[in-house]
């Protein structure tokens, strides 16, 4: 191995592979920043050019625009309130109320370095115990896969929001609209109303720019001339007694638990084909507010809670190549793209990809940490400029949003419908936050909802009906007492904490 | 050098491309468009973008691979149906999307909405079980499912996906009852037979040949109607006396009211495109092999499939 891996590092070394690396990394934050553009797309599009050039080359220009767009999703959900990729759902529960108080670059410089050391750490455990991780993956079947949602949808319902039973609520409702569309079972059409375009199920993007971006544009257009010039004085108010602050040390010290406990759980998570980047970063953020001392400011601005959610998200990264490459199992859609690249080149994921093509793999591996490292630097010198944007008053940033959401949707399928889609969860999202219901639990049970229903149905078809399946398997009994514990502990918890505003 | 420029000219239309209308005597006066119908990554969307990659000098203009996923298929097919019958929107199509969707549900198309293009390839699916499973063959199977009904799991797509089909005929042949786990997609089930908690998972070839080559897996049978050639030692079905053929193609079509002049380049250019050699050297290096077939001869032989796959529609919804 130590051979292959010093022949990779060769292989990686070379000035073209850095200069596809910048560029793949650029085209991705942006990809990342526009709502509506998402990394899946972005890859998808690009994967013909990784067909012409050598692989040490190819797939790391497709990884650099992923991990540049999970990165990117971050800008607009703190600055705007609007996630520019679903990793970055969580992101916007702490990032945007920051940059409202002013503290717009300190969020963003959070996201940044807490992006790069989750990465880094999943790559890392990647290249050195990627066989070990996936044979402990392969235990996950289905009943597994069934309480491990039960526990994402109970830890995110009973952090988030007043009160667990409108968390609750909230992921009921999230639960039911995940069901629009084709069953995942057996394939029949449910709440289609006869629609062609509602057999592929509402358009999870869609949902996600109309509940938060466009559902914050009328929560403004609703209040009066005074109170909307009263808003964008007081934005700038903070903003120049925060003075665009960098962060401080010791704010970045006083997430290092977070920071650590996030990477792992995102390396676990990314190694589980079919979780993915929001199940991860939302579980990290309530695995935070759990654990946090100060668990009243999540929701209202806290840095941790970025911290959570951007180190969680981007530590599945690393790590989802990890099924990839021993199985040839992609985990969602851009390692699914990954994996037409590999097949392309001739590297067939499998238990002889590493024997056979050992240093390009390990080279590819290696390029992930160098892309980690310009990240970095690329960040740290640009970040004080884009924080800018929240200075901005929100009667010329909002008309420009309105438009990106429209467009943005809009790009997602070619789709008019996608665009409907939008407005009408514009007006959900509006409601939601008037009577103050969290909308994460709606979001992850919404994502996870097929996924969900689908491990319900596979085990107890394969159980032949018998429920005490989840019980008698070890892995899926813990994390269903994980989950009632949640549920009780939140159900008991005094002080009532702050919506998602 | 120019390749790469070309495909990232294409990828900065493939954002703005709207519909434009201006009606005008030469085809094609703008990119074509090839829908996948399935979500990014696996071998279709490969075989799609590998294609589209190298169409462009015997087109005269840009091929794009779109997605357009859902539905088992369906989404994608309704789109091209209903598109303008000017030859700018194709589809890469299998028997899940063009000919088992509309034999099932009601939609806005039925397989003769579709004229075919020129195929591709067809792939088998083989039948594959872990090394520790009590089955030597498929006699072996047959005979433990007899004994134990509906109780060895297989798992597949839903709603007669590819991988299910072929199941489903042996089962209807061989008189036997097996029990069919769905699953999202090709990569989810294969990961539950891995993991021990399905018995069989019917797989393409580029799937189950890296574990093949390592031991950890058996294949008791190919679907195909003779061997194949990157796999000589594995025994077909009809061999084992289960006369049971089925194979996905991959296969491209256009509207049925398709101008015949429009049709004719595009299967012209089409004819030229699948012998192109960096498409083949693509195809190959994914594990599997151009098998070309044109149109005009797919045309039949999707007359006889389409009655294939209804009468196995007709047999599974008279059993419920």
């Amino acid at each position: 191995m130590w051979a292959q891996l010093a022949e990779g590092l060769l292989l990686s070394l070379r000035f073209d592979v850095l200069a596809v690396l910048v560029i793949g990394m650029l085209l991705g934050i942006v990809v990342g920043g526009l709502p509506g553009l998402t990394a899946a797309m972005a890859v998808a599009v690009l994967l013909p050019i990784s067909f012409f050039v050598e692989p040490v080359l190819g797939i790391p220009f497709l990884l650099a625009i992923t991990k540049g767009a999970i990165f990117g999703g971050s800008i607009p959900a703190i600055l705007i309130n609007t996630p520019g990729t679903g990793a970055a759902a969580a992101t916007v529960l702490d990032g945007y109320p920051l940059a409202q108080q002013g503290k717009a670059r300190k969020a963003l410089e959070m996201a940044l370095y807490s992006s790069v050391i989750g990465d880094t750490f999943s790559d890392v455990v990647t290249i050195f115990i990627a066989g070990a991780i996936a044979a402990v993956a392969l235990l996950v079947g289905p009943p597994e896969y069934f309480a491990i949602f039960v526990f994402s949808f109970a830890i995110i319902s009973c952090v988030t929001g007043r009160s667990v039973i409108r968390g609750l609520m909230a992921a009921a409702l999230g639960l039911f609209l995940s069901s629009v569309g084709l069953d995942p079972l057996i394939g029949v059409r449910r709440f289609t109303f006869g629609s062609v375009d509602l057999t592929g199920g509402i358009s999870f993007i869609a949902m996600l720019i109309g509940i938060f971006a466009l559902s914050e544009i009328f929560l403004y257009g609703e209040r009066t001339r005074a109170e909307r010039k009263a808003e964008d004085e007081r934005r700038v108010t903070a903003w120049h007694a925060e003075g665009n602050e960098p962060l401080t040390l010791e704010e970045f010290k006083s997430c290092g638990r977070t920071i650590s406990r996030s990477a792992v759980v995102g390396t676990i998570i990314g190694a589980i084909p079919g979780l993915g980047q929001v199940v991860s970063a939302f579980v990290s953020y309530g695995l935070a507010h759990r654990r946090s001392k100060e668990p009243e400011r999540f929701g209202k601005g806290s840095l941790e809670g970025v911290a959570a959610a951007e180190t969680g998200n981007n530590a599945v990264n690393g790590s989802s190549l990890i099924p990839l490459l021993s199985f040839g199992i992609p985990g969602d859609i851009v390692t699914a793209v990954l994996f037409a690249a590999f097949m392309v080149q001739g590297l067939r994921p499998g238990p002889r990809l590493f024997e056979e093509h050992g240093a390009i793999v390990y080279s590819i591996l290696i390029a992930m940490l160098l892309c980690n490292a310009l990240m970095l630097v690329l960040g740290h010198f640009s970040l004080r400029y884009v924080a800018m944007i929240a200075r901005f008053p929100k009667r010329a940033v909002f008309p420009v949003v309105a438009a990106f959401c429209v467009v943005g949707t809009y790009a997602l399928n070619n789709s008019f419908f996608d665009v409907k889609v939008m407005l009408v969860f514009g007006a959900v999202g509006y409601f939601l936050r008037k009577f103050d219901f969290p909308v994460a639990p709606l979001i992850i049970t919404f994502i996870l909802g097929q996924a969900f229903e689908s491990s319900l149905g596979q085990s107890l078809i394969l159980g032949d009906g018998d429920l005490s399946l989840f019980v008698r398997r070890p892995i899926s009994l813990v994390f269903l007492l994980l989950a009632a514990g949640f549920v009780v502990w939140g159900a008991r918890r005094r002080t009532p904490l702050g919506s998602d505003e | 050098m120019k390749r790469l420029s070309a495909v990232l000219l294409i990828a900065a239309m493939a954002l703005w491309l709207a519909p434009t209308h201006l009606e005008a005597a030469k085809f094609p006066n703008k990119p074509v468009r090839l829908i996948i119908p399935y979500s990014p990554g696996g071998s279709h969307d490969a075989h799609a973008r590998a294609f589209a990659s190298v169409m462009e000098p015997y087109l005269g203009q840009p091929m794009l691979a779109v997605i357009r996923a859902g539905g088992g298929g369906s989404i994608g097919a309704s789109f091209v149906a209903r598109a303008r019958a000017d030859g700018h929107t194709l589809i890469l199509g299998d028997q899940q999307s063009i000919l088992v969707k509309p034999l099932i549900e009601s939609l806005p198309y039925t397989s003769a909405s579709f004229v075919p293009v020129g195929r591709i390839n067809y792939s088998p699916l083989l039948i594959t079980v872990k090394k520790d499973a009590p089955w030597k063959n498929l006699r072996d199977l047959i005979e433990d499912a007899r004994r134990r009904p509906g109780k060895i799991s297989f798992g597949g797509v839903p709603g007669l996906g590819v991988d299910q089909i072929p199941m489903e005929l042996l089962s209807l042949k061989a008189g036997i009852k097996l029990k069919f786990v769905p699953f999202q997609g090709g990569g989810p089930t294969w990961k539950a037979f891995l993991g021990g908690h399905i018995d069989i998972a019917p797989a393409f070839a580029s799937t189950v040949t890296p574990q093949l080559s390592k031991g950890n897996v058996r294949v008791l049978a190919i679907t195909a109607p003779d061997r194949l050639p990157q796999l000589p030692d594995l025994p077909t079905m009809k061999e084992q006396g289960f006369d049971v053929q089925f194979a996905m193609f991959r296969t491209v079509f256009a509207s049925k009211k398709t101008p015949a002049d429009i049709l004719a380049k595009l299967r012209a250019a089409f004819d030229k495109g699948v012998k192109d050699k960096s498409f083949q050297s693509m195809v190959k290096r994914m594990g599997e092999r151009v098998i070309y077939m044109s149109g005009k001869d797919f045309e039949s032989f999707m007359v006889e499939e389409n009655a294939n796959m209804k009468a196995l529609v007709d047999k599974l919804v008279k059993k419920k």
